[in-house]
């Protein structure tokens, strides 16, 4: 049934909160004995889509597969809830899920010469975490790296796709590769997860070819790569203690990338970061993933509040985490606990530690 | 329903509310459809023939003991039902609320109070999943070896109304050897703490009354359970005995020479063909038998060797280790797959029944010949194994099957009771008692009378009613209001 390791239900105790809840909704519906009611549609967008249910689950439940074509259907059928259907069409009109007229990048794009690496920082990072984007920069200029980013920034569609607009977030999703391709870089570079994932697994499953050819790396195993071959050479400062590494569910175990945050961590302090009790594939989600940060705040607090918790009991007192999301939601849930511990992107962390 | 009664309702609601806060009084439709099931056929088949199911007006979930204790108070004076729920997997009706009322879902009273390292024993809420509590306890260096089917979406208060039975039994016993010490919220809104020691000779040992009592005497609020440290070494090892007979007095001898395995299962032939096919990819005639042993290493070894030899005695013959681990590794495989919450199910239960040694077999062979001969126009299909040992006794853990029932819902529920009742009666002429682990909720409430006696079972009722004057709490399970039957 899955409910131990559903990080909502382990926040809200719901049982329609979990797998077992949403195959039993659905199938109702299905079998024509119940409706799509307001309150069934709102259980369907309570879920991050961490897909640790399916990854714990003995028989491989594809329940990542079953919320996402329910909201396809919820899509289809029009009986989106009015708060993700707001957010949708914010995305659409503005490219973002954040108001964009606000949103500067911070370096220009050349477009006249070729370019090696293009960093794509995505909204969350521009527009909450702009001191990410400098220390990326900052990052990337010591090595000597030939980068840009895009003048202005679209959607990838990544949102779209996880709220159940399938056609919209292709479309979104052509529009911004084509976009990548007025500059043709040799490697993408992202620190967020979510467009790790969409550039490297979701654009090839919709038949964008055109990043094919290109090299797509999330920051950290970029910057990993580098401190191996020797380019990027980090001082290590042993007193930094206390830090536990958070795997970002689209990062870990969407796209499998486990060890290079933790060895750059280790680079950085000269030791392996501490470990949550779950960790890796079985790590619990921060309560951001499908936005739910965004359409249900709440349930995503608890649920960001909780994996907080279990940092605390490994005696943690920087949670590094690899997603700007993730970044967020803790903060956040650090804030209302009002308790002494810290939230670093990966590449802070990295900044701290560079030898320039 | 009549405006007065709407009013009253929602005054009640309101009370509750300021009981336990906006945000743990859920009147949400779709969370009542996910708790108005659990796993018993009845409920999961009605449900998708699209007939209505008893369901609360409301589920609340308390976050403390005096929560409690002033729902308990309230649902007094307005008379109204309390269904106390845990990971609701349960198989007969134990939490379904069959006059309506209020569901307490538990599952918020999930703390580890404390753990005692000398004594070897931890304070815990009871809402908390079995999975948390095991995963707490391995942190710290110890188990407490209860690894029921269950155990990744039940509660432990769930398991000590049900007086639930792990797969470790044989050595570590059921729930009721687990529990040191209870409190719990009777139905007359005061509260009952045991004393903190599981033996004693302080009087009848009173916790013992509400361990399988399926909530109906109350709400357990606080739970002092032992525990051990993780073992220093774990071994399972696979044999094939010739039949039933020789198995089944395997089995005894080494439980009366006091090895004391952790596991120790036995299946009949056709288990034993299924598993040897389909999970082992092998052929091979007989019954296959499993056995295992957890503790420090010497112990281990010298018990695993004995035992060897008593299974080579008794014309057994060694399959190796490997089929036994796989099952260790592969067990909650063959529990709650999605599929059987997602369509029409078979129709199926389980009827564990227990018995001493020399009325076993005939119980065994008497209840197969009740479903494959007494139904064989269904195609009824009887299947066993044998998992809880003890020295002087052993439990069949029997499952019927029929694929291919009446399509007429009323005909289908009268199938499912004649299979039952029959399956039962033989067992109970035969030396055998009722046993079921998972419940006896409504589906087996009737049998209560049946197994204790008219005179004794008086016992029971007469405690029901003075602790709970106007039957608040879960009313309709264990047959203390005599028969429930399943086409409500």
């Amino acid at each position: 049934m899955c409910r131990h390791a559903c990080p909502v239900f382990l926040s809200t105790k719901r049982d329609a909160d979990t797998p077992r809840g949403h195959a039993l909704l659905i199938s109702r519906i299905d079998e024509g004995l119940s409706e799509w009611t307001d309150d069934v549609v709102d259980v369907m967008y309570r879920c991050s889509q961490c897909h640790l249910c399916k990854e714990l689950c003995e028989f491989h439940w594809e329940e990542d597969l079953l919320i996402q074509k329910i909201r396809e259907i919820i899509v289809k059928i029009g009986r989106v809830p009015e708060n993700v259907k707001n957010l949708a069409s914010h995305i659409i009109d503005h490219g973002s899920v954040y108001n964009v007229s606000q949103i500067k990048n911070l370096k220009a794009t050349n477009t006249g010469n070729s370019i090696d690496v293009l960093y794509f920082a995505g909204d969350i990072i521009l527009y909450e975490y702009p001191e990410i984007v400098e220390k990326t920069g900052v990052i990337l200029d010591s090595m000597d790296i030939n980068w840009t980013m895009l003048e202005k920034e679209v959607s990838t569609g990544i949102e779209l796709f996880e709220l159940g607009y399938t056609n919209e977030a292709k479309e979104a999703a052509g529009n911004c590769a084509a976009r990548i391709m007025e500059i043709k870089p040799k490697i993408i570079i992202t620190g967020n997860p979510h467009i790790y994932s969409a550039f490297k697994k979701l654009y090839p499953q919709w038949g964008i070819e055109t990043l094919n050819d290109i090299k797509i790396y999330h920051i950290s195993e970029y910057l990993n790569s580098k401190v191996r071959e020797g380019k990027l050479k980090l001082v290590q400062n042993p007193n930094l203690l206390g830090i536990i590494y958070h795997d970002p569910c689209q990062l870990g175990r969407e796209m499998g990338v486990y060890d290079a945050p933790r060895e750059l961590i280790k680079a950085a302090t000269g030791s392996m970061p501490l470990e949550f009790f779950h960790n890796k594939r079985e790590a619990e989600c921060c309560g951001a993933g499908s936005v739910m940060h965004l359409t249900h705040p709440d349930v995503s607090g608890k649920v960001a509040q909780k994996r907080v918790g279990s940092a605390l009991e490994e005696n943690a007192r920087i949670i590094v985490t690899a997603c700007p999301n993730c970044k967020k939601v803790f903060t956040n849930a650090i804030l209302d606990m009002n308790i002494d511990l810290k939230v670093m992107d990966i590449v802070e962390l990295v900044s701290l530690h560079i030898n320039n | 329903m009549r405006k007065n009664a709407v009013s009253s309702l929602e005054t009640i609601k309101n009370e509750l509310k300021k009981i336990f806060g906006e945000e743990n009084v859920i009147e949400n439709q779709s969370e009542i459809d996910c708790q108005k099931v659990d796993v018993w056929w009845i409920t999961r088949y009605r449900m998708f023939q699209g007939k209505d199911l008893p369901q609360p007006f409301v589920i609340v979930f308390p976050e403390n003991k005096e929560q409690i204790i002033e729902l308990v108070k309230l649902c007094n004076l307005y008379k109204i039902p309390i269904i106390p729920r845990g990971g609701g997997a349960g198989d007969s009706g134990g939490c379904v609320p069959i006059n309506g009322g209020i569901t307490v879902d538990t599952k918020k009273l999930d703390k580890v109070l404390k753990i005692n390292e000398k004594s070897l024993t931890v304070l815990v809420q009871p809402g908390i999943l079995q999975i948390h509590l095991e995963e707490y306890l391995n942190r710290r260096g110890y188990t407490m070896n209860h690894f029921p089917a269950s155990f990744h979406t039940s509660t432990l208060g769930g398991f000590i109304s049900t007086n639930g039975t792990g797969i470790f039994s044989s050595k570590y016993g059921k729930l009721i050897d687990m529990v040191h010490q209870l409190e719990v919220v009777l139905p007359n809104g005061k509260t009952f703490k045991s004393l903190p020691v599981n033996h004693h000779s302080t009087g009848p040992d009173f916790s013992k009354l509400f361990i399988g009592a399926e909530g109906t005497l109350g709400i357990i609020t606080e739970v002092l359970c032992k525990i051990y440290p993780l073992p220093e070494k774990r071994t399972f090892s696979s044999f094939l005995l010739p039949n039933l007979r020789d198995g089944i007095e395997t089995g005894r001898k080494i439980m009366e020479s006091g090895l004391l395995p952790s596991v120790m299962r036995f299946y009949d032939e056709k288990d034993t063909a299924h598993i040897l096919k389909d999970q082992y990819e092998m052929e091979g005639e007989g019954c296959f038998f499993m056995v295992g042993f957890d503790g420090l290493k010497d112990d281990v070894d010298v018990k695993s060797r004995l035992t060897s030899e008593i299974i080579e005695k008794t014309k057994g013959k060694k399959l190796g280790d490997k089929q036994a681990w796989s099952w260790w590794e592969n067990r909650l495989k063959s529990y709650y797959p999605p599929l059987d919450y997602i369509c029409e199910p078979w129709m199926t239960a389980v009827i564990d029944t227990i018995a001493p040694y020399e009325d076993i077999e005939n119980i065994y062979w008497s209840m197969k010949s009740a479903v494959e001969d007494g139904f064989k126009k269904y195609d009824a299909v009887f299947h066993a194994h044998f998992s809880h040992w003890y020295d002087w006794g052993t439990s069949i853990y029997p499952t019927f099957v029929v694929k291919d029932f009446p399509k007429e819902f009323k005909k289908a529920i009268k199938l499912y009771e004649d299979i039952i009742d029959a399956c039962i009666m033989v067992a109970i002429k035969n030396g055998g008692v009722v046993n079921e682990h998972h419940a006896i909720g409504m589906r087996l409430g009737s049998y209560m009378k049946e197994c204790y006696g008219e005179e004794s079972f008086e016992l029971f009722r007469t405690i029901k009613k003075s602790l709970d004057p106007n039957n608040i709490m879960n009313p309709g399970k264990l047959g203390l209001e005599g028969i429930v039957k399943n086409d409500f």
